[in-house]
């Protein structure tokens, strides 16, 4: 079992890393994962270790556990095993989703019934261990909290109330290990606690290397690639492709780390660089930067052009405008002798084309063809002739056929592949790595209410990842979309928003921040807007039914007097009074017509142009029926209702 | 920290939630990109969040976050936004003395720094590293805390002028090599700014919920002046204070369906109000004793019965603007001498319909007029149906005009009144042979002429005269008629009438013309 | 616009003048002589004298014009100029936001605005204001070397994008108003282009306005004043970004904007065309200048019915009325009306009598001189002229007596004389008329304050301008139009302190008089209203009944004696002899003068050339052909709405063969086409048109017979040439698509 070995070596040297493993494991069911990250976020790469003594360790460690529980209660012991061979699952199929993602589901929803309910009757004793804990200075045992969960076990009183487990788990739980409120001294450790999460899920911890996930084999052979024009002085080009967020630019950035000071590494973005020009102009900067390289600081540039010198160049000349800078580029011309110099430097030369397919845009994808050309023609042990390395990052599975023939005849087809987080599980891993962090690493260990905070904090994460209703919003999230950025945003909000009064995570919290971070749902956008614009959605709906999908002004305008006027003569009686739609000025609709444009819910078909006047400007209406009717449904307002319901 | 937090959303009106995350996004090093959407009220959010920013230096921990506010709208071009966002940074105003230089720091002149995406990274690069250097120079602070701000308003408009720049903004964090956050504070949702989707980061979002009635109106009350003196006879005395608070609500209540945006509810309140108390500041003048107190439950009451009716006049024409404010508080002040204790039942309806902008034309020469109506009758009835519509040989029984009953009846793809849609462009020939049928028909100049041919060639001398031409091109300056083609081409010049149903139908009166029988639609 | 000028500038252009013109010279008005038969009565001097006089009339009427429009627009300017000083001074303290000033100026039209805001702008530049905004002049005065506004602006063809119109407003400002005499320019090209602000930045004014400010230590900051010129024109999404931006930087930088509108105020171009999100930013101050019927009627009212001010030449009635027409059915611009008047004028000098019209020496320093002009015999028929229209009144022709009479006693200064005393009486005449006009306006005004229904109410400006010309026709037809018998019967029946109040206006008018008239009649009416006021006065002390009595008795009076009154001094403007040297008198050649048309006119050409060649009239019609241009108008008609020139010309080319054979081959009147042709010419092709009828002369000089080739040559080219004319004056539409035919612009025509 290579995972183990790697994930529990440094425990042993680790002291608080250690005590994390324990006062963890008695509710972890991806304990060691969570072990590992832990040296990996701190060093690089965790040392070669004495591996026999892991494994032993390991099952003690489990074993006690289930020794102690299963003195408790039959389910919970089965419940127990479920995890040992969940365990074992975990280690040996990496990536089977369906497994991995439904199996430990259920069993979650199982233990959290039987764990919450011995939890919750620990409000009456744990309290005063906890304020012995807090007093002594001596560092509190990693052990207290199983033999609590052991001794007092069986309170048949808790059993009706834990009867929805995910409520308990949300409401109670807190109150009860967790003080709802953290003391002041604890505060400080919290928002250092907080910058610490927050930096980690910034930028988080790779996967540990030997874990032969996709980005590790790529990373793999960039490394490979980029040594081979460090020391060896090859030409190479390759493309690193994979979805948004897969990791690319981090991968190469760790591929370079090695050979940082060996070599030059330029870093061109498509992004940035519009044009041929302004990305010459760009090299040869980073250049100089890195090497004081003269013959790139004076690049030939058209500065004796008449019409850009002088004071009024880069002024109101309508060039200017659109964002074209009229300062001194060096002319394309130039660029051929450029990229030849590139390869004469006293170093090899690594270049980054991030969003490579942009470049394919620029004109004749001059800058491509030069570059590859370079590096084709850069051969080995020519003399005075470093290597050149030209890598392009890019999101477009496509991008091969964008480039000219020319161009795609000189690129090596080297692709590598990067990948993002296959399962769920894989997302709680890399949580679990950023969020169980030392905060802040000045203030010592021995500090009694840190280590409180640390079992608190870490207790707190542990039941967090655990719950099922945390889960179910990752599923919702992960069905969605892959890309693990968003979660990480999403826990950073969470992360954001802790305070004193509310220190911990919250299952139900976070999730309301995973949908706040998906693309909020037009039915509740919609359901805030006042009286005219949604009278004039409903219009605009009418004009759907009856055929066209453009309208005017006058249009939704006719419709509505006209709704106006029926349902004054036939009102919706509400209660007592039956009063019919309320009459609004065209003026002020014309108001809510605008605003809608300006939401961009109704769209222009047209340029708006003089001839036509405001009120005829074609547009088309981009609210689905079924976000307009939940809507409606929330406003309270009958007459809407019906006359929504009229368009069928 | 907690109650900075409670102050802050209490001085602005908004839940602490929001503060809270506010304050986490401007003080951690993440998320380095943030959407905060806010269709309501984007002017408080932004003050907010200068507040916040202003202060976290002292509030949060003492991080040192230089901050910007970049208006999209304002920095048009590429090379304003630099300049503005690397100015306000870094605080430096160009001045008269300084040549209106931009900010540069001693070894890269501004020059290199506006003039593209590079150097704009580089400029903001070496701010980062000049905030570093002063926040290592006091006490005892990490870098680290060092930070900056970026906050862009009404990012959408960056779509249409510099959409190649939102992407590298969106990323300023990685591109620029500093600890940067990008906040953008939009009004429209994030994904009707993306250039396209995938290409862009999502952003970290922020949506800012709708005012509260309460909250709402809170941040209009506090607007109270505290500076009159107790003894003053102006609207704002202080001791009218509880009184403007209910006076509020009554707005509220009245115009909350139309809109609850709060500049125009302060607006509304703005307008009303001076009228509003000053039947009780004419109480105060003639009240012989020192003091002034505030209306007995009572007469607030009368108060506010009285000039129920006037608020909702107020929305119907201040929230169009067909009205400023000024001008409709005018118009609208209670007749002077009116006391609130001898007030009458209701208000004298004041003479809004006059001030407020009627559609009624401007007096216009006759022919003018005539012009307009043939245009109005050219760009919304088919061409083919002139014949018809004019001919002269049928009479007006003959004409069979399409019968009513509105197209909306018969299911399917209903076609659409003309005058819905909007007008048809017409060639100037159909407007000169629908003017000359007109003035034939209902122009008693011509008709007074002897012989029916003699008034056909007195029409045909009258529709070429310069004069028409001459008319034409006023009411085209006038915008009551519209050019679509070009104004150099003279030959096959095409137009588009400029005026609405409800003025041609004036206009047919006022020439008393029946512009019903002429028109294709029924109207 | 060209096409607009056209009512303004009078029309070069040939009306013309033939026997179907007669109906429309209205048959109660003698019509104006016509130039042809006028040089031969003309004295030697005349012309030069009649110029003369021209130019001082016209002179002072444009000067009064001109003033009148001034004070029209002088409200609305004062207006303005106020809401610019006092902008951001008193705000509401409740509003959230604050809003961005601007003043939207609709004038008539496009030139009206132009004026009005050229007004603006200079009352705005006067650093000591006039007195009507005193408080401010007050703070000026002292410290007047601060301007109290500083102006920029924009025009709409700067606003084609935003960075131009940015930068057009703040270069308004930096670079018209130095600071400490430094040249801004210079200045900014202290660093190089990068690396200070750019110019269309609006920081930039910002710090400007801060040195600014810090130069005019202490004093109060002028507002920065932007005006936008034909603002419909400017591109309205660039406005949009412009006050949005702006309004960024208020109050800091105290903006205005003053919009220049072409078009009306109602409906308003800007809440049409601009979204309210926009309009929310400003607070908007819309100002119009008066339109429709009242500036004329202000103009008429000032310049020839104000009692205090002698015209020296009046507007007879049917001038009144075609200058009224011209307005409400044409061109609703003053100035167009002053062009007209121009007109009017130029022609009414046009008669040789109106030599005398300002002065009665015709020019000459004495009496003497002028009598010794008058009896040279170059002279003699102007002075018949004028004897026969001296003694001859009832015959207001321009015919001269055949047979010869005996001079009138005293020659020629004796004729001097009585012109001199006519002008006399018509002046006072004129004068009186004017007086009894006041008196009817007053007498109706005051009916209609009093709520009476008064006659020719509804379009009432008009009703008013209508007797204008009434009043000038005599008494009956004054009595129809201002039904005056009427306003006698109301006078009878108003109530004892309405009439007393009536009494009261009317001896203040009377009593304000200038001299002249109190001397002529004011004074001697005064009295007797004081009488009547009297009566009334007392005839409270008498018993009910009796008072009663009293007051409608007096009432009674009063009314006869308001109908007779106007009765007398409604006086017909032809009674006095010589009437058209004073007042103007039919002007309808002048309509057609500025407003032709010219489509019709060339038609009728085509149809019946013989109308427009001089020499029709010495050949025999029958025998000649049509010129080749309308013999082709006239295939033209006939066809379908497509022509296929081939046909066409084979038409034509028929034509042209049986005219000839009908003909022979006589030289001279084979000749006549081509002459004829020439003659018809209006076009610039006429030199062309020279070498071709030049050409034929000599090979049919040369050789008897003519060949046929070279005929049909001749038959090409005279085709081609009518074509070509046909198409420049406008008939041909050239299809794309097929080559060999013409679409036709005209189908049958009305026959003229």
């Amino acid at each position: 079992m290579p995972k183990r070995k790697a994930v529990d070596a440094p425990a042993q040297v680790q002291g608080p890393a250690k005590r994390v493993t324990r006062s963890t494991g008695a509710l972890s069911t991806t304990q060691p994962v969570a072990n590992a990250t832990s040296p990996t976020k701190r060093r690089g790469r965790p040392p070669g270790l004495p591996a026999n003594t892991v494994p032993k360790f390991a099952k003690a460690n489990t074993r006690n556990r289930s020794n102690t529980i299963s003195s408790s209660k039959e389910n919970e012991r089965l419940d127990d095993e479920e995890e040992e061979d969940d365990d074992e699952l975990n280690i040996a199929s990496e990536v089977e989703k369906p497994v991995g993602s439904a199996r430990p589901s259920q069993k979650v929803v199982q233990d959290s019934i039987i764990v919450a309910a011995p939890r919750r009757s620990r409000l009456a004793t744990q309290q005063p261990t906890v304020k012995s804990s807090k007093s002594s200075t001596q560092p509190s045992h990693p052990r207290t909290a199983p033999p609590e969960t052991s001794d007092e076990v069986d309170t048949p009183s808790e059993l009706p109330e834990v009867a929805s487990p995910s409520k308990t788990a949300l409401g109670k739980r807190p109150q009860i290990v967790l003080p709802k409120i953290i003391p002041s001294k604890l505060a400080d450790h919290l928002s250092s606690q907080k910058q610490a999460c927050l930096a980690a899920l910034h930028d988080p911890p790779l996967a540990p290397d030997d874990e032969d996930v996709v980005n590790n084999l790529a990373l793999k052979q960039l490394t490979d690639l980029m040594r081979g024009t460090v020391e060896r002085g090859e030409g190479n080009s390759c493309l690193v492709l994979g979805p948004a967020g897969s990791g690319k630019t981090r991968i190469f950035e760790k591929a370079v780390s090695n050979f940082s000071g060996k070599s030059v590494v330029i870093r061109l973005s498509g992004f940035v660089q519009h044009n041929d020009r302004l990305a010459m102009r760009e090299i040869a900067r980073q250049v100089v930067e890195q090497t004081g390289n003269d013959k790139f600081s004076s690049l030939p540039s058209d500065d004796e052009n008449p019409f850009l010198d002088d004071t009024n160049a880069g002024e109101a000349s309508t060039s200017d405008v659109d964002g074209q800078i009229s300062i001194a580029l060096p002319p394309a011309s130039h660029l051929p002798s450029l990229i030849a110099q590139l390869s004469s430097l006293s170093l090899p030369v690594i270049l980054l084309l991030d969003g490579f397919h942009l470049f394919t845009g620029h004109a004749r994808q001059a800058l491509l063809y030069c570059l590859l050309d370079a590096v084709q023609s850069c051969r080995v042990g020519a003399e005075g002739q470093k290597g050149l390395a030209v890598v392009g990052l890019t999101s477009r599975v496509d991008v091969i056929n964008l480039l000219e023939k020319r161009v795609k005849s000189r690129f090596s087809h080297r692709i590598l592949r990067t990948a993002g987080m296959a399962s769920i599980d894989e997302w709680k891993c890399m949580l679990r790595r950023c969020l169980i962090t030392e905060g802040d690493k000045q203030d010592d260990h021995r500090d009694s209410s840190s280590q409180e905070w640390r079992k608190l904090w870490d207790y707190s994460i542990e039941r967090f990842l655990d719950d099922k209703a945390t889960s179910d919003g990752f599923k919702d999230l992960f069905g969605l979309t892959k890309d693990v950025r968003l979660l990480l945003k999403s826990m950073s909000g969470a992360i954001g928003s802790l305070s004193p009064s509310s220190p911990f995570l919250d299952p139900s919290r976070v999730r309301s921040y995973l949908s706040s971070q998906r693309c909020s749902s037009r039915a509740d956008i919609l359901s805030k807007l006042n009286y005219p614009l949604i009278s004039m959605l409903i219009a605009a709906e009418h004009v759907r039914i009856s055929g066209h999908d453009a309208f005017t002004f006058e249009q939704l305008y006719e419709l509505f007097r006209i709704q106006v006027r029926m349902s004054s003569a036939a009102p919706v009686a509400m209660g007592a009074s039956a009063l019919g739609m309320v009459n609004v000025s065209r003026g002020i609709l014309m108001g809510g017509f605008e605003q809608l444009a300006q939401m961009g819910l109704f769209v222009p078909t047209m340029a708006p142009s003089v001839g036509v006047a405001k009120q005829f400007v074609k547009h088309r209406c981009n609210v689905e029926r079924e976000d307009l009717r939940i809507a409606v449904g929330n406003t309270q307002q009958t007459n809407l209702k019906k006359w929504l319901s009229k368009a069928q | 920290m907690n109650d900075y937090t409670t102050q802050v959303a209490d001085d602005f009106c908004c839940d602490e939630e929001l503060v809270q995350q506010v304050i986490s996004l401007t003080t951690s090093p993440t998320p380095s990109f943030a959407y905060v959407y806010d269709a309501q009220t984007p002017e408080n959010t932004r003050n907010m969040l200068q507040c916040v920013l202003a202060r976290s230096t002292s509030a949060c921990g003492g991080m040192n976050i230089a901050y910007a506010f970049i208006n999209c709208v304002a920095c048009f071009s590429q090379r304003l936004l630099f300049d503005t966002t690397l100015n306000t940074l870094m605080k430096h105003r160009s001045t008269w003395n300084n040549g209106f230089g931009l900010w540069e720091d001693g070894a890269l002149e501004a020059g290199n720094w506006n003039d593209s995406l590079d150097g704009f990274f580089r400029g903001l690069n070496s701010c980062y590293a000049m905030l570093l250097k002063g926040g290592a120079a006091d006490d005892r602070r990490p870098p680290v805390s060092t930070k900056i701000v970026l906050v862009f308003e009404r990012p959408e408009k960056l779509k249409e002028t510099l959409p190649g720049i939102v992407m590298p903004l969106a990323r300023l964090h990685e591109m620029a090599k500093a600890n940067i956050t990008t906040i953008f504070l939009g009004e429209t949702e994030w994904e009707n700014i993306t250039p396209h989707a995938g290409t862009l980061p999502d952003p970290h979002r922020i949506t800012v919920q709708t005012l509260s009635k309460e909250a709402l109106m809170r941040m209009i009350t506090k607007k109270f002046p505290d500076t009159y003196p107790e003894t003053s006879l102006s609207p704002y005395n202080p001791t009218l204070k509880t009184l403007f608070a209910h006076f509020v609500e009554t707005v509220y209540n009245v115009c909350s369906p139309f809109t609850v945006e709060p500049k125009e509810l302060a607006y509304l309140v703005a307008a009303r109000w001076p009228g509003f108390v000053s039947p009780l500041l004419e109480d105060w003048k003639h009240q012989n004793s020192e003091e002034l107190q505030g209306p007995s439950e009572e007469s607030r009451i009368r108060l506010i019965k009285l000039f129920m009716p006037s608020l909702s006049n107020a929305v119907e024409s201040l929230y169009p603007r067909l009205l400023s404010a000024k001008e409709w508080s005018n118009t609208n002040t209670p007749p002077n001498g009116m006391r609130l204790s001898r007030a009458a039942a209701k208000l004298p309806q004041a003479s809004t319909t006059s001030s407020v902008i009627t559609d009624e034309l401007p007096e216009l020469p006759k022919i003018s007029n005539f012009i307009l109506l043939a245009s109005f009758l050219a760009s919304h009835n088919p061409a083919k149906t002139d014949a018809r519509m004019f001919g002269r040989n049928m009479d007006d029984k003959k004409r069979k005009r399409k019968k009513g009953g509105s197209p909306r009846k018969q299911g399917g793809s209903a076609k659409v009144s003309q005058l819905l849609q909007g007008p048809m462009t017409f060639p100037y020939d159909r407007l000169i042979a629908i003017l000359g049928a007109l003035l034939l028909e209902y122009d008693d100049g011509a008709r007074q002429s002897l012989s029916f041919s003699g008034s056909i060639l007195n029409v045909e001398s009258e529709v070429f005269r310069i004069q028409t031409n001459a008319l034409i091109q006023d009411l085209m300056s006038k915008h009551l008629l519209h050019r679509t083609t070009a104004p150099e081409r003279f030959d096959s010049m095409q137009f588009k009438c400029g005026i609405t149903q409800e003025q041609g139908l004036a206009l047919a009166r006022r020439l008393g013309i029946p512009l019903a029988e002429l028109m294709w639609d029924p109207m | 616009m060209a096409t607009k000028d056209v009512s303004v500038e009078p029309f070069v252009y040939i009306p013309y003048e033939g026997p179907d013109d007669e109906e429309t010279a209205d048959a109660s008005e003698p019509s104006m002589p016509t130039p042809s038969d006028l040089e031969d009565v003309d004295l030697p001097c005349g012309p030069g004298v009649r110029l003369d006089a021209f130019e001082r009339v016209w002179e002072e009427y444009n000067e009064k014009l001109k003033e009148v429009v001034k004070e029209m627009h002088a409200p609305g300017v004062a207006q303005a100029v106020e809401e610019v000083l006092d902008a951001y001074t008193n705000v509401s303290p409740l509003l959230l936001h604050t809003e961005l000033p601007v003043i939207a100026i609709s004038g008539p039209d496009r030139r009206g605005t132009a004026t009005i805001c050229s007004e603006i702008r200079t009352s705005l530049c006067s650093t000591t204001a006039e007195g009507d905004i005193d408080e401010e002049d007050a703070m000026h005065v002292d410290n007047s070397n601060t301007p109290r506004a500083l102006i920029s602006s924009v025009g709409a063809s700067d606003c084609v994008n935003l960075a131009s119109a940015m930068k057009a407003l703040i270069a308004g400002f930096t670079s018209n108003y130095p600071i400490r005499d430094e040249d801004f320019a210079q200045l900014r090209r202290k660093g190089t282009a990068g690396s200070s602000l750019v110019t269309y930045d609006i920081n930039l004014l910002d710090a400007w306005f801060a040195e600014y400010k810090e130069a005019a230590e202490g004093q109060t900051p002028p507002k920065l004043v932007v005006f936008i010129n034909e603002f419909e024109d400017a591109e309205p999404s660039v406005i949009q970004d412009l006050f949005y931006i702006c309004s960024l930087h208020i109050p800091r930088l105290p903006l205005v904007f003053v919009l220049a509108l072409s078009s009306p105020k109602q409906p308003s171009y800007l809440h049409a065309v601009y979204p309210r999100t926009t309009l929310a930013l400003l607070q908007l101050k819309r100002i119009a200048s008066s339109v429709g019927s009242d500036p004329l009627q202000a103009l008429l009212l000032k310049v020839f019915y104000d009692p205090s001010y002698e015209p020296p030449v009046h507007l007879g009635p049917a001038t009144v009325d075609f200058l009224v027409e011209q307005y409400t059915k044409n061109s609703g611009s003053i100035e167009a009306i002053a062009g007209l008047l121009k007109l009017v004028l130029l022609q009414h000098f046009m008669n040789p009598l109106t030599a005398f019209t300002v002065d009665d020496f015709l020019g000459e320093e004495s009496m003497e001189d002028a009598s010794q002009l008058l009896s040279e015999d170059t002279s003699r028929p102007f002075l018949r002229l004028l004897v026969g229209r001296l003694y001859h009144p009832q015959k207001s022709t321009l015919l001269l007596p055949k047979k010869k009479r005996a001079w009138p006693i005293g020659g020629p200064q004796d004729v001097i004389e009585t012109v001199r005393g006519l002008r006399r009486d018509v002046l006072k005449e004129a004068r009186l008329r004017r007086l009894a006009f006041r008196v009817f306006l007053l007498v109706r005004d005051f009916m209609l304050r009093k709520g009476f229904k008064t006659a020719s109410d509804g379009k009432e400006g008009i009703g008013f301008l209508g007797m204008m010309s009434a009043c000038l026709r005599g008494g009956s037809a004054a009595a129809k139009e201002g039904n005056l018998s009427y306003l006698a019967k109301m006078t009878r029946k108003l109530s004892k302190d309405h009439l007393k109040e009536l009494l009261q206006d009317l001896y203040q008018l009377f009593f304000n008089q200038p001299r002249v008239i109190r001397e002529d009649k004011a004074d001697a009416i005064t009295p007797v209203i004081a009488k009547w006021m009297a009566r009334l006065d007392s005839s409270g002390t008498s018993s009910d009944i009796a008072e009663d009595l009293d007051h409608t008795t007096i009432g009674r009076e009063v009314g006869d004696w308001l109908l007779e009154f106007f009765d007398e001094l409604f006086q017909a403007y032809t009674e006095t002899n010589l009437w058209d040297i004073w007042y103007t008198g039919n002007p309808v050649a002048i309509s057609e003068l500025t407003n032709p048309a010219p489509r019709v006119n060339v038609i009728g050409a085509l149809l019946n050339p013989g109308r427009y060649l001089e020499h029709t009239s010495s050949e025999d019609h029958e025998k000649q052909s049509l010129p080749d241009t309308s013999l082709l108008f006239q295939r033209y008609l006939e066809s379908g709405r497509m022509l296929n020139v081939h046909d066409w010309y084979e038409s034509f080319a028929g034509a042209l063969e049986a005219d000839r054979s009908a003909r022979g081959s006589d030289k001279p009147s084979k000749e006549t086409p081509s002459r004829r042709g020439r003659a018809l010419e209006t076009t610039p092709r006429r030199r062309k048109g020279r070498g071709r009828g030049a050409s034929p002369d000599d090979p049919e000089g040369s050789d008897e017979e003519m060949d046929d080739d070279a005929w049909k040559m001749e038959m090409h080219v005279r085709f081609l040439r009518g074509v070509q004319e046909l198409d420049f004056m406008g008939f041909l539409k050239h299809t794309k698509r097929k080559a060999e035919h013409v679409l036709k612009t005209v189908y049958e025509p009305p026959e003229y």
